[in-house]
């Protein structure tokens, strides 16, 4: 069988990669132009990230810490939501949830809100935040993932290369050229693409990595949906300023500004930093001066990205599959990015993909985009509930709080979390979304934990609940054990520049 | 709170059980109990003890949810004269002549993207040798030690319903379940908010009342007909409507063996499932095919013996349109009725009760009963019913085309979207977990693996197409060997089934 993929930049070397990782019947073939920069959109991902790199690859082309090298990266433990209430208040969204979060009653994580007026340090992820230190544990020498897992802070630019040089190391075919033209037989399907350089080539399945541009896609009949009444935003100023080691932590810091929010995340030789905001509140302009007077210093904007959130009505088309900002884009926020692209390439490469004849299946193909509209929707609410966590103070936050088209899942929600509390069976159990994991901490951020409906309920189970003990033996257990196997942020960070 | 639950069947006093034992816990942790739990029930209406089988789940509901109660295995099964399952044995359903095995337990990789121990077995030997359920049933073995006291816990049961019944209702009556005698002739509504507020019993004229209701009448619905609930029929997509259930006796010479009989017959199939004292039987049929009376003369002839039919059971498949109306919930035959095929029914009803709790955790009536709550809850078990549905249907997708009823399951029974999808996709490649629904309590790949293979829907050349695809041929048959050399292993403590069950039976005999 054979797949050509067309776009060199992060999804389309991961998916590559991910081929030559298992599979030995596929021959693949990367289209990429030199002329063309990469957007490398996402600095940051999911865990499904350090599921990939971890999961032993063969002669051990990747390693964690040659990753992490290579790629600038850094570890990361959660994201610290600062200010969606509109009262200065912060959260983390930790990467690992409370050890209770698959039981019906998160013990821990309620615990957590009545003690310390919010369900964070229900995991030690913030415990670890908060005293600055990393998950690199002193004596294995290496980076733990047992107690606090975490995903990763990289170069956007770089970790499309990485794959790139571990795709050439399994012998990939490169070819150096632009798409000139694309022919498509009765049945829609792509039966030739003319290239740049006079070749022309074919291929049994396209994957179409070309970022914004769409280039196979764009072509056929696929329906773009839009999720622009959803999700407020619409433009982004990314832009870099300097790190250094004495005050990393390793966390994403997501904060709200006047029409959007605000990324900054570690590297280790700058902080990846944007804007995020809607043009229909606030000019470029405009933007820029409040970035300058909030963070007090000169900006230079590496670019100015426009965007139109939404998805594909098919990832999958006929014998096109897109990977990437090509099939959907929702905002920079929790990283869904390279989180759904490789959550789609694993659901190809090692499930709806296994002969030949899957391609022209439709039934496989219907199964296929079924699961993967349901993780992008999934996300496209949890998105969504972000912004619903109150701040109101701006025509932007004002537009949110009084006019925005709240999703029917989020309104449900809502609406139960008026009645009892929300648990782990509210939310989807689908394979890829977020899960109760993510989605609790995103709830109580948005304040649909009623605290006098925790302690009615915890009073009624007082003796079947030991989250408040539990919560005092993870607070010792981490104060004289695992605060003391952990090196500092700074010392893991210098160890990770050597 | 007081909950009065309607019918006092298998789900009736299943349902007054699970309630139960929320109050048990409250009770040990020296809290007040939260319900009171009322069963009415008539002793003039028989029952009508669908369901003498069950899933794996109902095997964890006695033995592990009910440990609050003083509920064992062993006593069940003493006191309900239940015998094991370990699955079912399908017999000509692909023709006659042919047979495959559905274990109670899937194989072991089942929740991998690649079933590997799956796709092992179907390619080297026996597809149901991938469960080390499928193996012992393969073999004629139970999940029991000599000892009778370790198990290796992959079983579910099949037993009398009418023992279960009176089996859960001692043990709710010992904890506090009030019972009432009578049949109810009307229902008194709030006619401001439309709630069920008390209904009036024959005879006596007893009003009752209650804050919430629960309907397990059977096919009678006596509460949810009158609260105006709708009805979704399956009866274009199953194609069975009536059903005989008879009586068979054991043979001196017959082996008790731990599994449920499903055997195909010219309309339809039959059921013979063990227990203590006899088989309970019972033809299933189509009556766009056949009359009651020639089922009977197809059956004797197929069998080989007369038989003695118990009545006669016409049924309409389908599901309540919503389970949840106002406070009154529909449970058991009252809320759905697919066909004995796969015993879904109890396993229903405990995902129902399971969810029940789950929204209300408990919290009071009024705060929960809003549109929102019972809306998520009606859609997440009439999606679960709709997918036993489907994978009922599955087994009616055969080669078989001897009789007009299997040419019409063949050709013009109208496929559901999943089985169509099933279908189309098993010709390539083997499914897997992310193919089916996975909200709670849904069968999913672990159980429609079993007839996809056994109907030859997934062949063996798919499955080692997939095996080479993934570089992962040479090692299914190291695969293969490992998992049946572990399994052999595994199986010398265990007793045969036959040995099992009549130790335990000859042992109660001698307590007597």
């Amino acid at each position: 069988m054979k797949i050509v993929i067309v776009g060199g930049g992060t999804a389309g070397w991961i998916t590559a990669a991910m081929i030559y990782k298992y599979r030995t019947d596929i021959d693949v073939t990367v289209v990429e132009s030199s002329k063309l920069p990469i957007i490398g959109a996402g600095e940051g991902s999911a865990d499904s990230l350090t599921w990939f790199i971890n999961e032993p690859w063969p002669n051990d082309v990747v390693t964690e810490i040659d990753f992490l090298k290579k790629t600038k990266a850094t570890p990361k433990l959660a994201i610290d939501l600062k200010n969606w209430k509109g009262d200065g208040s912060s959260l983390y969204s930790p990467i690992s949830p409370s050890s209770t979060a698959s039981l019906p009653i998160d013990k821990l994580f309620l615990a957590s809100i009545i003690k310390y007026g919010k369900s964070d340090k229900a995991s030690f992820n913030s415990w670890i935040l908060d005293d600055n230190l990393s998950t690199f544990d002193k004596k294995y020498k290496k980076i733990s993932q047992q107690i606090a897992n975490h995903a990763y802070h990289f170069d956007g630019n770089a970790i499309g290369q990485y794959f790139k040089d571990v795709c050439i190391k399994f012998g990939v075919t490169i070819i150096d050229a632009e798409i000139e033209d694309t022919i498509f037989d009765e049945n829609e399907n792509l039966k030739d693409v003319k290239l740049t350089n006079g070749e022309t080539i074919q291929s049994d399945l396209w994957i179409d990595s070309t970022g914004f541009n769409r280039i196979l896609m764009s072509k056929t009949k696929n329906k773009w949906i839009s999720f622009k009444n959803q999700l407020p935003v619409n433009s982004a100023i990314p832009f870099s300023t300097d790190v250094n080691s004495n005050n990393i932590i390793f966390k994403t810091l997501a904060e709200t500004m006047n029409s959007g929010w605000l990324w900054q995340i570690p590297l280790q030789n700058r902080y990846g930093c944007g804007y995020v905001y809607c043009d229909e509140f606030q000019t470029y302009d405009d933007s820029l001066k409040e970035l300058k007077n909030k963070l007090r210093q000169d900006i230079e904007p590496i670019k100015h990205i426009k965007f139109d959130c939404g998805r594909y009505e098919s990832t999958w088309y006929k014998n096109i599959v897109s990977i990437g900002l090509s099939s959907h884009f929702l905002e920079p926020l929790q990283a869904t990015s390279i989180h759904i692209a490789i959550f789609t390439a694993t659901n190809l490469i090692l499930h709806s993909l296994k002969s030949k004849e899957c391609i022209s299946n439709d039934a496989n193909v219907r199964g296929f985009n079924r699961r993967i509209n349901v993780v992008i929707d999934d996300y496209k609410d949890l998105l969504q509930m972000h912004y619903l966590a109150g701040r109101q103070d701006t025509p932007f936050w004002k537009f949110i709080k009084n006019e925005i088209h709240i999703s029917d899942a989020n309104r449900d929600i809502i609406e139960i979390s008026k009645h009892r509390l929300l648990n782990n069976l509210d939310v989807s159990t689908e394979h890829g979304t977020g899960g109760w994991g993510v989605w609790s901490h995103i709830f109580d951020n948005a304040g649909l934990f009623d605290k006098d409906m925790i302690k009615k309920e915890l009073y009624r189970l007082k003796k079947l609940n030991d989250g408040d003990a539990q919560l005092k033996s993870m607070s010792s257990y981490y104060t004289n054990k695992l605060k003391l196997e952990l090196l500092s942020a700074g010392e893991m960070f210098k160890y990770l520049k050597l | 709170m007081k909950i009065v639950i309607v019918g006092g069947g298998t789900a009736g006093w299943l349902t007054a059980a699970m309630i139960v034992k929320t109050n048990a816990i409250l009770k040990k942790q020296g809290l007040q109990p939260v319900y009171d739990i009322t069963v009415i029930e008539s002793s003039n209406v028989p029952i009508i003890g669908a369901g003498e089988g069950s899933t794996g789940l109902f095997q964890e509901t006695i033995v592990s949810r009910f440990k609050d109660l003083g509920i064992t295995e062993l006593d069940f099964i003493n006191e309900t004269g239940a015998t094991l399952k370990m699955g079912i044995r399908l017999k000509d359903w692909n023709g006659i002549g042919t047979e495959f095995l559905s274990p109670i337990q899937p194989s072991d990789t089942f929740k991998y993207n690649i079933d590997l121990n799956f796709l092992s077995c179907l390619s080297n030997g026996n597809v149901s040798d991938a469960s080390f359920c499928g193996y012992l049933l393969g073999r004629d073995l139970s999940s029991y030690n000599f000892d009778r006291i370790k198990t290796t816990g992959h079983h579910s049961y099949h037993f009398d319903a009418h023992k279960v019944g009176k089996y859960l209702k001692s043990i709710c009556i010992k904890h506090g379940v009030k019972n009432i005698d009578g049949e109810i002739t009307s229902l008194n509504r709030n006619s401001l908010n439309g709630n069920l507020e008390s209904v009036t019993l024959k005879e006596t004229t007893e009003v009752i009342t209650s804050d919430f209701w629960i309907d397990c009448s059977g096919f009678a619905r006596v509460l949810v007909k009158p609260m105006g609930a709708g009805w979704v029929s399956y009866s274009n997509q199953l194609p069975v409507n009536g059903a005989i259930p008879f009586i068979e006796k054991y043979e001196t010479t017959d082996k008790v063996k731990l599994e449920t009989l499903a055997w195909a017959q010219p309309n339809g199939w039959m059921w013979r499932i063990p227990t203590e004292e006899r088989y309970g039987s019972g033809y299933v049929f189509s009556d766009m095919f056949t009359t009651a009376d020639k089922a009977v003369d197809e059956l004797e002839k197929n069998i080989g013996k007369k038989i003695e039919p118990i009545k006669h059971l016409k049924f309409e498949t389908g599901r309540l349109e919503k389970f949840w109306i106002k406070n009154v919930i529909g449970m058991g035959l009252a809320g759905s009725f697919l066909e004995p095929l796969e015993a879904t029914s109890i396993h229903t009803t405990i995902i129902q009760l399971d969810t029940f709790c789950h929204h209300f955790l408990y919290n009071d009536i009024e705060t929960i009963s809003v549109d929102t709550i019972r809306n998520k809850y009606n859609t997440h078990i009439g999606q679960l019913v709709d997918e036993f549905r489907d994978l009922i249907q599955l087994h009616y997708m055969t080669n078989r085309e001897d009789t007009d009823f299997w040419k019409f399951c063949k050709y013009s029974l109208q496929k559901t979207d999943s089985v169509k999808y099933v279908l189309e996709v098993s010709k390539h490649m083997s499914l897997s977990y992310l193919d089916f629904d996975s909200s709670h309590g849904s069968a999913g790949w672990g159980v429609w693996s079993w007839t996809l293979a056994g109907l030859g829907h997934l062949t063996k050349e798919t499955a080692d197409k997939t095996l080479k695809n993934f570089c992962m041929y040479d090692d299914s048959k190291k695969a293969y060997e490992q998992i049946i050399k572990n399994s052999k292993i595994k199986a010398i403590p265990l007793m045969s089934s036959d040995e099992f069950m009549k130790t335990l039976w000859n042992k109660k005999l001698g307590k007597r």
